[in-house]
Protein backbone atom coordinates (compact mmCIF):
# COMPACT_ATOMS: atom_id res chain seq x y z
CA UNK A 1 0.00 0.00 0.00
CA UNK A 2 1.42 3.38 -0.93
CA UNK A 3 1.66 5.88 1.86
CA UNK A 4 0.30 9.30 1.09
CA UNK A 5 2.25 12.20 2.46
CA UNK A 6 0.08 13.79 5.09
CA UNK A 7 1.87 17.10 4.91
CA UNK A 8 4.28 18.35 2.38
CA UNK A 9 6.11 21.55 1.89
CA UNK A 10 8.95 22.72 -0.30
CA UNK A 11 11.53 20.00 0.08
CA UNK A 12 10.22 17.68 2.73
CA UNK A 13 7.25 15.49 3.40
CA UNK A 14 5.76 13.80 6.39
CA UNK A 15 4.51 10.28 5.75
CA UNK A 16 2.28 8.02 7.83
CA UNK A 17 3.70 4.48 8.02
CA UNK A 18 1.30 2.18 6.16
CA UNK A 19 1.23 -0.44 8.92
CA UNK A 20 -0.46 0.63 12.14
CA UNK A 21 1.27 -1.49 14.76
CA UNK A 22 -1.40 -0.70 17.34
CA UNK A 23 -3.64 -3.09 15.44
CA UNK A 24 -1.19 -5.91 16.26
CA UNK A 25 -1.15 -5.43 20.00
CA UNK A 26 -3.77 -5.18 22.70
CA UNK A 27 -3.74 -3.49 26.09
CA UNK A 28 -4.60 -6.20 28.60
CA UNK A 29 -7.64 -5.99 30.78
CA UNK A 30 -7.04 -5.40 34.48
CA UNK A 31 -7.76 -9.05 35.13
CA UNK A 32 -5.24 -10.20 32.51
CA UNK A 33 -2.68 -7.67 33.68
CA UNK A 34 -2.98 -8.97 37.22
CA UNK A 35 -2.03 -12.42 35.97
CA UNK A 36 0.74 -11.46 33.53
CA UNK A 37 3.30 -8.69 33.84
CA UNK A 38 5.49 -8.70 30.70
CA UNK A 39 8.47 -7.10 32.44
CA UNK A 40 8.38 -9.44 35.44
CA UNK A 41 7.90 -12.37 33.10
CA UNK A 42 10.96 -11.33 31.09
CA UNK A 43 13.00 -10.84 34.27
CA UNK A 44 12.01 -14.33 35.38
CA UNK A 45 12.98 -15.72 31.96
CA UNK A 46 16.37 -14.05 32.23
CA UNK A 47 16.80 -15.44 35.72
CA UNK A 48 16.21 -18.93 34.36
CA UNK A 49 18.88 -18.31 31.75
CA UNK A 50 21.36 -17.06 34.36
CA UNK A 51 22.60 -20.55 35.16
CA UNK A 52 24.62 -20.27 31.94
CA UNK A 53 26.00 -16.80 32.58
CA UNK A 54 29.29 -17.84 34.22
CA UNK A 55 30.22 -20.06 31.29
CA UNK A 56 29.18 -17.38 28.80
CA UNK A 57 31.36 -14.85 30.60
CA UNK A 58 34.25 -17.33 30.51
CA UNK A 59 33.71 -17.72 26.75
CA UNK A 60 33.77 -13.97 26.24
CA UNK A 61 36.96 -13.65 28.30
CA UNK A 62 38.55 -16.44 26.26
CA UNK A 63 37.57 -14.69 23.02
CA UNK A 64 39.23 -11.51 24.26
CA UNK A 65 42.34 -13.46 25.28
CA UNK A 66 42.53 -15.18 21.89
CA UNK A 67 42.20 -11.86 20.06
CA UNK A 68 45.07 -10.42 22.10
CA UNK A 69 47.21 -13.55 21.64
CA UNK A 70 46.78 -13.23 17.87
CA UNK A 71 48.01 -9.64 18.01
CA UNK A 72 50.98 -10.57 20.17
CA UNK A 73 51.94 -13.35 17.77
CA UNK A 74 51.50 -11.50 14.47
CA UNK A 75 51.48 -7.81 15.26
CA UNK A 76 48.48 -5.54 15.15
CA UNK A 77 46.62 -5.16 11.88
CA UNK A 78 43.41 -3.36 11.11
CA UNK A 79 41.58 -6.67 11.11
CA UNK A 80 42.89 -8.20 14.32
CA UNK A 81 42.71 -4.80 16.04
CA UNK A 82 39.02 -4.65 15.13
CA UNK A 83 38.54 -8.17 16.47
CA UNK A 84 40.12 -7.18 19.78
CA UNK A 85 37.95 -4.08 20.01
CA UNK A 86 34.81 -6.05 19.19
CA UNK A 87 35.61 -8.63 21.86
CA UNK A 88 36.14 -5.90 24.45
CA UNK A 89 33.02 -4.07 23.29
CA UNK A 90 30.91 -7.23 23.59
CA UNK A 91 32.09 -7.69 27.16
CA UNK A 92 31.48 -4.04 27.95
CA UNK A 93 27.88 -4.41 26.77
CA UNK A 94 27.08 -7.79 28.29
CA UNK A 95 29.06 -8.10 31.49
CA UNK A 96 26.53 -6.32 33.72
CA UNK A 97 23.68 -8.45 32.39
CA UNK A 98 25.78 -11.55 32.98
CA UNK A 99 26.46 -10.47 36.56
CA UNK A 100 29.99 -9.09 36.14
CA UNK A 101 29.69 -5.27 36.23
CA UNK A 102 33.33 -4.70 37.18
CA UNK A 103 34.52 -6.82 34.26
CA UNK A 104 32.35 -4.60 32.07
CA UNK A 105 34.15 -1.56 33.48
CA UNK A 106 37.57 -3.03 32.62
CA UNK A 107 36.38 -3.86 29.11
CA UNK A 108 34.98 -0.33 28.77
CA UNK A 109 38.36 1.07 29.73
CA UNK A 110 40.04 -1.13 27.11
CA UNK A 111 37.56 0.06 24.46
CA UNK A 112 38.33 3.64 25.45
CA UNK A 113 42.05 2.98 25.05
CA UNK A 114 41.80 1.22 21.68
CA UNK A 115 39.36 3.71 20.22
CA UNK A 116 41.17 6.87 21.20
CA UNK A 117 44.83 5.99 20.90
CA UNK A 118 46.39 5.56 17.45
CA UNK A 119 47.25 1.92 16.74
CA UNK A 120 50.98 2.58 16.53
CA UNK A 121 50.93 4.22 19.98
CA UNK A 122 48.79 1.59 21.68
CA UNK A 123 50.67 0.52 24.84
CA UNK A 124 50.96 -3.27 24.69
CA UNK A 125 51.58 -3.56 28.42
CA UNK A 126 48.44 -1.64 29.34
CA UNK A 127 46.33 -3.61 26.84
CA UNK A 128 47.73 -6.85 28.29
CA UNK A 129 46.89 -5.67 31.82
CA UNK A 130 43.27 -5.10 30.78
CA UNK A 131 43.04 -8.51 29.13
CA UNK A 132 44.64 -10.22 32.14
CA UNK A 133 42.34 -8.36 34.52
CA UNK A 134 39.24 -9.51 32.61
CA UNK A 135 40.44 -13.10 32.61
CA UNK A 136 41.42 -13.05 36.28
CA UNK A 137 38.17 -11.45 37.44
CA UNK A 138 36.10 -13.95 35.46
CA UNK A 139 38.22 -16.86 36.70
CA UNK A 140 37.73 -15.65 40.27
CA UNK A 141 34.02 -14.95 39.62
CA UNK A 142 34.54 -11.42 40.91
CA UNK A 143 30.91 -10.44 40.52
CA UNK A 144 30.23 -8.14 43.43
CA UNK A 145 30.89 -4.45 42.87
CA UNK A 146 32.11 -4.27 46.47
CA UNK A 147 34.92 -6.78 45.82
CA UNK A 148 37.86 -4.67 47.07
CA UNK A 149 40.58 -6.25 44.94
CA UNK A 150 38.55 -6.10 41.74
CA UNK A 151 37.38 -2.56 42.54
CA UNK A 152 40.98 -1.41 43.09
CA UNK A 153 42.04 -3.05 39.82
CA UNK A 154 39.24 -1.34 37.87
CA UNK A 155 39.97 2.05 39.42
CA UNK A 156 43.69 1.81 38.73
CA UNK A 157 43.30 0.61 35.13
CA UNK A 158 40.72 3.29 34.43
CA UNK A 159 42.95 5.97 35.93
CA UNK A 160 46.06 4.91 34.02
CA UNK A 161 44.09 4.58 30.78
CA UNK A 162 42.48 7.99 31.10
CA UNK A 163 45.85 9.52 31.82
CA UNK A 164 47.40 7.78 28.81
CA UNK A 165 44.55 8.80 26.51
CA UNK A 166 44.79 12.40 27.73
CA UNK A 167 48.50 12.46 26.88
CA UNK A 168 48.26 10.61 23.56
CA UNK A 169 44.93 11.12 21.85
CA UNK A 170 43.99 14.31 20.02
CA UNK A 171 41.99 16.62 22.35
CA UNK A 172 38.80 16.26 20.31
CA UNK A 173 38.95 12.48 20.50
CA UNK A 174 39.01 11.76 24.20
CA UNK A 175 35.37 11.14 25.08
CA UNK A 176 34.14 7.96 26.70
CA UNK A 177 33.06 5.27 24.26
CA UNK B 1 5.97 5.79 34.84
CA UNK B 2 3.17 3.22 34.65
CA UNK B 3 3.89 0.60 32.04
CA UNK B 4 0.91 -0.66 30.06
CA UNK B 5 0.63 -4.42 30.03
CA UNK B 6 0.43 -5.32 26.37
CA UNK B 7 -0.45 -8.51 24.59
CA UNK B 8 2.45 -8.60 22.12
CA UNK B 9 1.87 -12.17 20.97
CA UNK B 10 1.05 -11.16 17.37
CA UNK B 11 4.17 -9.08 16.94
CA UNK B 12 6.93 -10.35 14.63
CA UNK B 13 10.40 -9.32 15.76
CA UNK B 14 13.73 -9.75 14.01
CA UNK B 15 16.89 -9.69 16.12
CA UNK B 16 20.12 -8.86 14.25
CA UNK B 17 22.99 -9.60 16.63
CA UNK B 18 26.29 -11.33 15.92
CA UNK B 19 27.05 -12.32 19.51
CA UNK B 20 25.28 -15.60 20.37
CA UNK B 21 25.04 -14.82 24.08
CA UNK B 22 23.46 -11.44 23.53
CA UNK B 23 21.14 -13.00 20.97
CA UNK B 24 19.99 -15.52 23.58
CA UNK B 25 19.43 -12.76 26.14
CA UNK B 26 17.33 -10.73 23.71
CA UNK B 27 15.35 -13.77 22.62
CA UNK B 28 14.66 -14.69 26.23
CA UNK B 29 13.46 -11.17 27.04
CA UNK B 30 11.19 -11.09 23.98
CA UNK B 31 9.80 -14.51 24.82
CA UNK B 32 9.18 -13.28 28.36
CA UNK B 33 7.11 -10.38 27.01
CA UNK B 34 4.91 -12.95 25.28
CA UNK B 35 6.25 -12.44 21.75
CA UNK B 36 6.06 -15.73 19.87
CA UNK B 37 7.49 -15.00 16.46
CA UNK B 38 11.12 -14.11 16.91
CA UNK B 39 13.57 -14.36 14.03
CA UNK B 40 17.31 -14.23 14.49
CA UNK B 41 20.04 -13.04 12.14
CA UNK B 42 23.73 -13.43 12.92
CA UNK B 43 24.79 -10.52 10.76
CA UNK B 44 23.47 -7.54 8.87
CA UNK B 45 23.34 -9.30 5.51
CA UNK B 46 21.21 -12.15 6.87
CA UNK B 47 19.00 -9.59 8.56
CA UNK B 48 18.39 -7.85 5.24
CA UNK B 49 17.35 -11.12 3.65
CA UNK B 50 15.03 -11.93 6.56
CA UNK B 51 13.39 -8.53 6.46
CA UNK B 52 12.19 -9.46 2.98
CA UNK B 53 11.20 -13.03 3.77
CA UNK B 54 9.87 -12.76 7.35
CA UNK B 55 8.12 -9.40 7.21
CA UNK B 56 8.99 -8.33 10.77
CA UNK B 57 7.04 -5.61 12.58
CA UNK B 58 10.09 -4.54 14.54
CA UNK B 59 13.87 -4.85 14.32
CA UNK B 60 16.34 -5.09 17.20
CA UNK B 61 19.72 -4.24 15.72
CA UNK B 62 23.09 -4.58 17.38
CA UNK B 63 25.00 -1.46 16.44
CA UNK B 64 28.38 -3.13 16.21
CA UNK B 65 28.41 -6.10 13.87
CA UNK B 66 31.17 -7.11 11.48
CA UNK B 67 30.93 -6.26 7.77
CA UNK B 68 27.45 -4.71 7.77
CA UNK B 69 26.98 -2.88 11.06
CA UNK B 70 23.85 -1.45 12.60
CA UNK B 71 24.28 1.94 10.97
CA UNK B 72 24.73 0.40 7.51
CA UNK B 73 21.77 -1.90 8.03
CA UNK B 74 19.55 0.96 9.17
CA UNK B 75 20.48 3.11 6.17
CA UNK B 76 19.78 0.25 3.75
CA UNK B 77 16.43 -0.51 5.38
CA UNK B 78 15.39 3.13 5.21
CA UNK B 79 16.27 3.19 1.48
CA UNK B 80 14.40 -0.05 0.77
CA UNK B 81 10.96 -0.18 -0.90
CA UNK B 82 7.71 0.16 1.03
CA UNK B 83 6.60 -1.11 3.44
CA UNK B 84 9.93 -2.36 4.80
CA UNK B 85 11.45 1.10 4.92
CA UNK B 86 9.02 2.04 7.71
CA UNK B 87 9.84 -0.81 10.07
CA UNK B 88 10.69 0.50 13.55
CA UNK B 89 14.33 -0.12 14.48
CA UNK B 90 15.64 -0.33 18.01
CA UNK B 91 19.42 0.06 18.05
CA UNK B 92 21.07 -1.96 20.81
CA UNK B 93 24.48 -0.59 21.63
CA UNK B 94 27.23 -0.57 24.22
CA UNK B 95 28.14 2.93 23.07
CA UNK B 96 26.75 5.24 25.70
CA UNK B 97 28.20 8.54 24.55
CA UNK B 98 25.43 11.01 23.72
CA UNK B 99 26.87 11.90 20.33
CA UNK B 100 26.80 8.22 19.37
CA UNK B 101 23.13 8.01 20.30
CA UNK B 102 22.39 11.09 18.22
CA UNK B 103 24.35 9.65 15.28
CA UNK B 104 22.27 6.47 15.49
CA UNK B 105 19.09 8.51 15.50
CA UNK B 106 20.30 10.43 12.46
CA UNK B 107 20.73 7.11 10.59
CA UNK B 108 16.98 6.57 11.01
CA UNK B 109 16.63 4.40 14.11
CA UNK B 110 13.42 4.68 16.09
CA UNK B 111 14.79 3.99 19.55
CA UNK B 112 18.19 3.47 21.13
CA UNK B 113 18.72 0.87 23.84
CA UNK B 114 22.05 1.35 25.57
CA UNK B 115 23.53 -1.76 27.14
CA UNK B 116 23.28 -3.20 29.70
CA UNK B 117 19.88 -4.25 28.48
CA UNK B 118 17.16 -4.43 31.12
CA UNK B 119 13.78 -6.12 30.83
CA UNK B 120 12.02 -2.87 31.66
CA UNK B 121 14.15 -0.70 29.37
CA UNK B 122 13.64 -2.88 26.32
CA UNK B 123 9.93 -3.33 27.01
CA UNK B 124 9.44 0.45 27.26
CA UNK B 125 11.10 0.96 23.91
CA UNK B 126 9.07 -1.75 22.22
CA UNK B 127 5.87 -0.34 23.73
CA UNK B 128 6.84 3.11 22.54
CA UNK B 129 7.48 1.87 18.98
CA UNK B 130 4.08 0.20 18.91
CA UNK B 131 1.84 2.62 20.79
CA UNK B 132 3.45 5.90 19.74
CA UNK B 133 4.30 5.08 16.15
CA UNK B 134 5.85 8.16 14.68
CA UNK B 135 5.34 9.69 11.28
CA UNK B 136 8.27 9.48 8.89
CA UNK B 137 10.03 12.48 7.45
CA UNK B 138 11.60 12.55 4.01
CA UNK B 139 14.06 15.34 3.24
CA UNK B 140 17.02 15.66 0.93
CA UNK B 141 19.33 14.32 3.61
CA UNK B 142 17.14 12.11 5.78
CA UNK B 143 14.42 9.51 5.67
CA UNK B 144 13.27 8.02 8.93
CA UNK B 145 11.08 8.51 11.98
CA UNK B 146 10.33 12.11 12.83
CA UNK B 147 13.11 13.09 15.20
CA UNK B 148 10.90 15.79 16.68
CA UNK B 149 9.12 13.60 19.14
CA UNK B 150 8.24 16.51 21.36
CA UNK B 151 7.30 19.96 20.14
CA UNK B 152 8.88 22.16 22.75
CA UNK B 153 8.06 25.89 22.47
CA UNK B 154 11.29 26.65 24.30
CA UNK B 155 13.49 24.62 21.93
CA UNK B 156 16.88 26.30 21.48
CA UNK B 157 18.79 23.68 19.48
CA UNK B 158 19.83 23.62 15.86
CA UNK B 159 17.03 24.03 13.33
CA UNK B 160 17.75 20.85 11.44
CA UNK B 161 15.17 21.31 8.71
CA UNK B 162 16.51 24.69 7.74
CA UNK B 163 14.76 28.04 8.10
CA UNK B 164 11.88 28.00 10.53
CA UNK B 165 8.55 28.79 8.88
CA UNK B 166 5.42 30.32 10.27
CA UNK B 167 3.44 27.12 9.93
CA UNK B 168 5.80 25.34 12.31
CA UNK B 169 7.42 23.26 9.59
CA UNK B 170 10.78 23.97 8.10
CA UNK B 171 12.98 22.97 5.21
CA UNK B 172 15.99 20.77 5.20
CA UNK B 173 19.05 20.11 3.14
CA UNK B 174 22.35 18.45 3.94
CA UNK B 175 24.20 21.73 3.67
CA UNK B 176 21.81 23.39 6.07
CA UNK B 177 22.22 20.85 8.82
CA UNK B 178 24.95 21.77 11.25
CA UNK B 179 25.65 18.48 13.01
CA UNK B 180 28.01 20.12 15.43
CA UNK B 181 25.00 21.65 17.16
CA UNK B 182 23.11 18.38 17.36
CA UNK B 183 23.95 17.81 20.98
CA UNK B 184 21.91 20.83 21.96
CA UNK B 185 18.78 19.24 20.52
CA UNK B 186 16.69 18.30 23.53
CA UNK B 187 14.05 16.58 21.45
CA UNK B 188 16.03 13.45 20.97
CA UNK B 189 14.65 10.03 20.34
CA UNK B 190 15.48 8.43 23.65
CA UNK B 191 12.95 7.63 26.27
CA UNK B 192 14.12 7.67 29.82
Amino acid sequence: MASDPTKSNDGYEVVKPPRDLRSKVRVMSEREAARFDPVKSAEAALERLSADFDSWMANEAATLGAAWAEIQANGMTEENGATLFRAAHDIKGQASTLGYPLVGAVAGSLCHLIEHVPTESLPAKLVAQHVDAVRAMVAETAQKEENPTARALVDRLTEVTEDFVARTAPPADQGQT
Amino acid sequence: MAIPHLDLSSLRVLVAEDNPHMRSILRMLLTGYGIRRIFEAEDGASALEMIGSRDPDLLLVDWMMPILDGADLTRIVRRSPEPNCYVPIIAVTAHTQRQRVIAARDCGVTEVMCKPVSARGLYLRIANCVLNQRDFVRTKGYFGPDRRRFQSPTFLGAERRGVRRDDGYTLDGPGEVDQSHSETNTRDSMIS
